[in-house]
């Protein structure tokens, strides 16, 4: 028994051993050993996933750019772009090997990417790409815009109540739901502390709360925090709005119906409204983008490739695998957009209502106090 | 224990210098967590409410699983009833299975759209909400309220029951006057043990109903701080502190009452009562509903993984897209290279823990005694957290970033497995005939000699030890979650990952399936010795 303990020690060591070694000599670190050069790229699991084959999308956005400029590109992908954005956080405070470029920040994650300081200042020239949607994301103009949509709450008609669908179709008002804790148990949020399309839509209700009705935001969230679904990323939530029927409501995007259209050959199967203040409707404009993480190791690979990203050869695939329109304004929209809704649907822009230094200096806050909430505090 | 520390000579001392050096590699973290105590910013919940939270839910789950597990132990114990004997070995693999496994199991069968719950829409309760968790924390920690019942059904005085059995006492008084009290101290004991675990638990938390703040006990807290708030480290590490504070308490309970637990040898036989007949249909039908709603949710996992609900598929197709890089898994993760890590880690863990558990029992030294259950006051996440701000910047700057978790990882699977590996060797050494061990003694067989002939002497103990070592660290979750990065992702963290949401059941499943393999296959190899044991 002593010989096969020994034996068992020595085989322990020897596998640790092994696993360390493969490990210190296989890490992920984009380098630019030997000749190819090697960029990391971070972005959410649902990019360009939504189109009519994933795999053709993935090869004109990586594998050409590989082909073309001789950089190999590793990806590596989360559940939600915060959730992205933090394990970036992290892993620049360890001083472990991290990603050269993010997919996926958004006008308000570009805040905590700043904050955090993680990123590095890069807007790519080379694409026609409106004045606004730039400022929009950053009004320093640190960060390319990719693609823009309007955050919407998006329903199955077929799964609810007539009077609820006449109801919705006239705007979402958010005192309904605080009110009717059956009509809360229908909607599913995504986590604002994990997700970027929850963060747009705690922003959307904060603005509307605090600028529109002098009220405090806090208010609606304590009223249905026993009863909406919380998924963690805006996939999960999708997930679950599609294989729960008790809850055909989720917080997602103005362009979803386009794709109901696009999926069903014919007529979109899923509406989207927006939130209506009185007799106004408001939306929140999320506009996602490209950002260079502070020390990249290869600067110019990594800016390459965000050229490559708004360039009209990848930003004509952009509506159909994203959807989302496209940053740049010589890129090719599908006809099926035309049941998106978009920001000519709206007749206010929330993110005019709160000011960059505002979004700045209170995000954390919001966030903590959102958590609070949501925890039963 | 004295004669033998003393006949070991200098070997003797050099095992306790051994087993302290890898029992303070881990108990350190832990003190320099409480000595690096900084501001704390004020945590993003009302602090009271969670910890009535994880208390009420800790309470409750550990009473259910008693009081469900109880009667299983008297029926093996007093009666010998044999599916109850039979159950208190099936449930070994139950209690020692990943608790990620036991959650996925939980969501196939009782979430959205479950196998069980499309029936029966109540069921979802077990998948949802404050009644998930305390369903799941009851679930595994009944086999261990039947375990330690047994152990005291067993140990009570064989004459005096049988005395009662001749006065033909009626099974009501039998069972509350009699059975009952004779085994509550192996209840007491396993209602402490499930209170320090559910009260820990983490992936039931973090798993059920996506991102249900409401239901976050401390445990997940303190990861969800560390993780996902970076600006609130210093509050993490607070209620990390407070954390072992209070579970050291109960530690301590658990300590002084397992004084009083009744020690049975190793030839005692169950049944000393004889179960009527009808009874004994109704203790067959209470047991095999046990039975099933313990082995369910892990035979959930594995349907699940051939018979994809939510993309309706069936076969390999998961398994297929998980090996050949088709299912969704980060930059330089892949199937294989989880399982190698599990394998390295169960291995390394299984050397260190058996090294230091001979030190801890065979040199008596109680302050090892103590360290080696530091686990019990340490959670997991507690004890990742301390070895990361310990170590971490350390071993970077020596071994590389990615190689770091690495070692940290192997000595969070050690704290955890030490307990039971230690017991499992003190009660080889125990169960020595005291006859041998003076023989020994008497004819001049010292050091290595000695230790070698003692090592020869209690094979079985040893398997057992390396055996819950290997099990032990292939459930680990919580230190492992909070140690490792995608590189070095164990099979239970590749399976927590890859379960965003229903989209990904299958997937998660078949990777689940694999690791309660592992660990179904260990257990089956080891069940002679760990029969023994149990």
């Amino acid at each position: 028994m002593s010989r096969v303990i020994a034996y068992l020690v020595i085989l322990a060591i020897v596998a640790l051993s092994v696993v360390v070694v493969l490990q210190a000599t296989t890490s992920g670190e984009p380098s630019t050993i030997g000749a190819q050069r090697e960029i990391l790229v971070y972005t959410y699991s649902d990019f360009m996933a939504w189109g009519p084959d994933k795999e053709k999308a993935w090869s004109i956005v990586f594998e050409e750019f590989e082909n073309a400029t001789g950089i190999r590109v590793k990806v590596r992908t989360f559940d939600g772009a915060r959730e992205m954005l933090l394990t970036l956080i992290q892993e620049a405070r360890r001083g472990l090997p991290t990603a050269d470029v993010v997919i996926g920040v958004d006008n308000i994650l570009v805040y905590e990417a700043k904050k955090n300081g993680v990123l590095d200042c890069y807007l790519s020239p080379v694409a026609s790409i409106p004045r606004e949607l730039i400022e929009a994301l950053d009004p320093e103009g640190c960060v390319t815009p990719f693609d823009y949509g309007l955050i919407a709450i998006v329903y199955d008609p077929s799964r609810l109540p007539t009077e609820i669908v006449d109801r919705l179709r006239q705007g979402f008002v958010f005192e309904d739901f605080a009110l009717d804790p059956e009509l809360a148990r229908m909607l599913i949020v995504e986590d604002p502390t994990k997700s970027s399309t929850g963060l747009s839509f705690l922003l959307l209700q904060i603005a509307v709360y605090e600028k529109l009705l002098g009220l405090d935001w806090r208010e609606w969230w304590r009223s249905v925090r026993e009863h909406v679904y919380v998924a963690p990323s805006w996939s999960s939530a999708y997930d679950v709005f599609f294989s729960d029927p008790t809850k055909p409501i989720v917080v997602s995007y103005g362009t979803d119906p386009a794709y109901s259209a696009y999926e069903s050959k014919g007529e979109p199967t899923l509406e989207a409204t927006v939130i209506r203040v009185g007799g106004d409707l408001v939306g929140w404009l999320q506009v996602e983008g490209v950002m260079l993480v502070k020390g990249t190791r290869d600067r110019e690979a990594a800016t390459k490739f965000i050229d490559w990203l708004v360039s009209k050869r990848v930003q004509d695939i952009v509506a159909i695998n994203q959807w989302m329109l496209p940053a740049n304004m010589e890129a090719s929209i599908p006809d099926f957009f035309r049941y998106a809704l978009t920001v000519d649907d709206v007749d206010i822009v929330a993110n005019t209502l709160l000011t960059p230094e505002e979004i700045a200096t209170k995000l954390e806050d919001w966030l903590t106090e959102w958590t609070r909430i949501m925890a039963g505090g | 224990m004295q004669l033998l520390r003393r006949a070991l000579g200098i070997h003797g001392p050099l095992f306790t210098l051994v087993a302290l050096f890898i029992v303070i590699t881990y108990t350190g973290p832990l003190l320099y967590l409480a000595l690096s105590l900084d501001t704390p910013r004020q945590p993003p919940f009302d602090i009271l409410r969670i910890l009535s939270w994880t208390t009420i839910q800790a309470a409750a789950s550990a009473t259910i699983s008693t009081v469900v597990g109880w009667p299983i132990g008297i029926l093996a114990g007093f009666y010998g009833h044999r599916l109850s004997l039979m159950t208190r070995i099936a449930g070994f693999p139950v209690f020692m299975a990943p608790s990620v496994a036991v959650v996925l199991g939980f969501i196939a069968l009782y979430g959205s759209g479950g196998i069980v719950s499309q029936w029966i829409t109540q069921a979802r309760l077990l998948a949802q909400g404050w009644t998930g968790i305390i369903a799941v924390h009851s679930y595994y920690n009944i086999p261990l309220a039947i375990v330690l019942t047994y152990a005291s059904a067993i140990a009570a005085e064989k004459p005096s029951i049988e005395l009662i059995r001749l006065y033909h006492v009626s099974p009501h008084k039998l069972w509350f006057r009699v059975l009952l009290p004779i085994s509550s101290r192996g209840a007491i004991m396993a209602w402490l043990l499930a209170f320090v675990y559910s009260f820990t638990g983490l992936a039931a938390p973090l798993m059920l109903e996506g991102t249900a703040y409401k239901y976050y006990t401390l445990e997940a807290w303190i990861y969800t701080l560390f993780y996902g708030f970076p600006g609130y480290l210093a509050t993490a590490v607070w209620l990390a502190v407070f954390q072992i504070l209070l579970l050291t308490m109960v530690a301590f309970a658990l300590v002084v009452f397992s004084e009083y637990m009744p020690r049975a040898t190793r030839f005692v036989r169950a049944g000393v009562l004889m179960l009527s007949r009808r009874a004994n249909i109704i203790a067959t039908i209470y047991t095999i509903l046990v039975l099933v709603f313990l082995y369910a949710p892990l035979v959930a996992v594995v349907y699940v993984s051939f018979w994809d609900p939510y993309r309706g598929w069936s076969g390999l197709q998961n398994y297929v897209d998980l090996l050949t890089g088709e299912a969704p898994l980060p930059l330089g993760v892949s199937l294989v290279k989880a399982i190698m890590n599990t394998l390295a880690y169960a291995l390394a863990t299984a050397s260190l823990s058996l090294i230091a558990s001979i030190g801890v029992s065979w040199t008596g030294s109680r302050l090892l005694a103590a360290l080696s259950f530091i686990s019990i006051a340490a959670s997991p996440v507690v004890l990742g957290l301390a070895l990361y701000l310990s170590y971490y910047h350390m071993l970077a700057s020596v071994i590389g970033p990615s190689t770091a978790p690495i070692p940290m990882i192997v000595l969070s699977h050690t704290a955890v497995s030490l307990p039971l590996a230690a017991r499992s060797v003190w009660l080889g050494l125990t169960r020595l005939r005291r006859e041998l061990l003076d023989m020994l003694l008497i004819s001049g067989v010292k050091g290595w000699r000695l230790a070698f002939t003692l090592l020869s002497l209690s094979p079985s103990s040893l398997a057992t030890a390396i055996l819950l070592s290997i099990v032990a660290s292939m459930g680990e979750f919580g230190a492992t979650l909070v140690l490792s990065t995608p590189e070095t992702w164990s099979l239970g963290i590749l399976v927590y990952h890859l379960y965003g949401a229903g989209r990904t059941l299958g997937y998660a499943a078949a990777a689940c399936s694999i690791l309660l393999l592992f660990v179904l296959l260990v257990t089956a190899m080891g069940s002679r010795w760990l029969r023994e044991w149990l």
